[in-house]
């Protein structure tokens, strides 16, 4: 256990020594917390409307501006015909066309069926549904206004009324729901990429062959490998949560202990003692990438590849020259 | 009692599937981490093992070097490139409605971008791992969440919208879309400006880095 605590205060001596990589561990998370968190929101705004109006009746005008003064539409643009609302759409210049027939104000007064047509650019399958769906609820509450407004009891409207209740999060808070998982990638990558750049550096410099002759135990050399960034992703998890209570009032509800607790056992926040040597293999980096995003298991790379054969072909598994030691090593560390 | 009944085409994609959303993000996402991080190490490296010294005193001038560190990573995203799109039309079905010329130029251009942020993020730092570190979590999440792949820009707050035109992938996400799922030809070459406006800033600035001896 001694020989743990020494080649951990060598470790933290280490990651104090390179001044960027201390500060980025701080830096990183919190510029990133600050900044990405308020921007993640599938709250719809300013969704850009394009009117065309064929019937220019007081109904129309009112449809119209009742769209305008919500607060999820901007009406950008006025096409006279559809190829000019076609050519908006395939611009990008506006997310929806709505047409309006001629036979509206009619249909209105009860001579026929008043329709819309609406076309909406759904290259983003989520925003065109969501935007549609707020657009047909602005279009109900008016139809519903000019019901009444008819003289009509209210009562004679069918419809089921829903009266939801949000728990956990009455107020619809996005960043409530995005802070964590910013959090956790943040830390899943940092982890992993601290700690497979860390054994590398090690690998690159020589020092593995001085390890493996001092009588330090392969689980001592992993353990002082893997801790310090266990620590430090604790550490950046308090960091993101304190951001996140006192920027953006998230609030926590549960019990501190058994978070940490959970995020100690959970395989993500301890880092992969992996060989990444990205400098080389673009396609271990292009996999713990993919791991990230999945949200995989981080098991370590099997591959370890020489530092020093610069032109290390892609999936070559490249043996590193001392024999046994380190590499036996990371192998059957698999699984912790 | 009138009812108004509203009806909606959904264009571009009737069947409102979410991969044609999903699929030009990836792309786009991939392509800028890739390039970013293989030319990121590539001056580091020199200056790590003692050769920038070397080839700074050689006749060669700063954007000589530059250009030939940036050559070979280019030709070999090409090949990335192509993969990529064979797979996304071949596996994820995602079709390529507008000119192909345009789609490859547009490649082009974006990894030039990134290689050009590998090489800005390289001049600049003195360590290996550092260039890697930033290059990796400086670009994944801003390319993944402010870039409107998968959150609109203009469901950000007011300045988000300012910001992420400086971030390449922002534009090439649109791009790529207008290509692939709308159709776009040259007729509609917009945001590729912008781009080459970014490319030319890094590449400038990467070299005033080195003549500057902050190497």
């Amino acid at each position: 256990m001694r020989k743990l605590m020494f080649l951990l205060r060598k470790e933290f001596r280490q990651i104090r020594r390179n001044t960027f990589l201390a500060r980025a561990i701080i830096a990183v998370p919190l510029l990133q917390m600050l900044l990405l968190v308020p921007a993640v929101t599938f709250e719809m705004k300013n969704i850009d409307l394009a009117v065309t109006d064929n019937d220019h009746s007081p109904a129309s005008r009112e449809l119209i501006s009742r769209l305008s003064g919500s607060s999820f539409f901007r009406i950008c643009a006025t096409p006279q015909n559809y190829t000019q609302a076609d050519a908006l759409l395939l611009a990008g210049d506006a997310d929806m066309v709505l047409i309006i027939p001629d036979d509206f104000s009619e249909g209105m007064a009860g001579a026929n069926t008043p329709r819309l047509q609406v076309l909406a650019d759904a290259v983003n399958a989520t925003t065109a549904q969501l935007g549609w769906s707020y657009l047909v609820s602005v279009v109900r509450d008016y139809n519903r206004d000019v019901i009444i407004n008819r003289g009509a009891a209210p009562s004679a409207i069918p419809g089921i009324s829903v009266s939801p209740r949000f728990w956990y999060n009455p107020s619809l808070n996005y960043k409530y729901y995005m802070l964590p998982g910013i959090l956790v990638i943040l830390i899943t990558a940092i982890g992993l990429m601290m700690c497979g750049l860390n054994l590398v550096r090690e690998k690159k410099w020589e020092q593995v062959e001085q390890m493996n002759v001092t009588p330090v135990k392969k689980w001592e050399l992993i353990a002082s490998k893997v801790i310090p960034f266990f620590i430090i992703g604790l550490f950046d998890l308090a960091l993101g949560l304190t951001v996140g209570w006192i920027v953006f009032d998230i609030p926590f509800e549960g019990s501190l202990l058994l978070f940490f607790a959970c995020a100690a056992i959970f395989p993500r926040c301890r880092a992969g003692t992996g060989s990444l040597l990205l400098n080389h293999g673009i396609h271990t980096a292009a996999v713990s990438f993919c791991r990230i995003l999945l949200c995989d298991d981080l098991r370590p790379d099997e591959r370890n590849i020489h530092p020093h054969r610069e032109h290390a072909a892609v999936g070559a598994a490249v043996q590193p020259r001392e024999p046994g030691g380190l590499p036996d090593a990371n192998k059957q560390d698999g699984d912790a | 009692m009138p009812v108004i009944i509203p009806e909606v085409k959904m264009y571009f994609n009737p069947n409102l599937e979410s991969h044609f959303m999903f699929v030009p993000g990836v792309i786009t996402l991939i392509l800028i981490l890739i390039s970013a991080l293989m030319t990121s190490v590539t001056i580091v490296r020199e200056k790590e093992f003692g050769s920038m010294e070397v080839l700074l005193v050689s006749p060669l001038k700063p954007w000589q070097i530059i250009i030939g560190k940036v050559a070979p990573y280019f030709f070999l995203s090409l090949v990335n490139v192509i993969v990529i799109l064979l797979m996304a039309w071949f596996v994820f079905g995602l079709p390529v409605k507008g000119s192909i010329a345009l789609l490859i130029a547009e490649c082009m251009l974006y990894i030039l971008l990134g290689l050009s942020i590998g090489i800005f993020i390289s001049a600049s730092v003195q360590k290996m791992e550092n260039a890697m570190f930033i290059s990796f979590l400086g670009l994944m999440l801003p390319s993944l969440l402010l870039s409107g792949f998968i959150f609109p820009i203009e469901n950000m707050p007011k300045g988000y919208d300012y910001f992420s035109m400086i971030l390449p992938p922002r534009w090439f996400v649109e791009i790529i879309r207008s290509i692939m799922i709308k159709g776009a030809g040259f007729s509609l070459y917009l945001e590729g400006d912008a781009d080459t406006g970014c490319d030319d800033a890094l590449l400038y600035v990467s070299q005033r880095q080195e003549i500057q001896g902050k190497t």
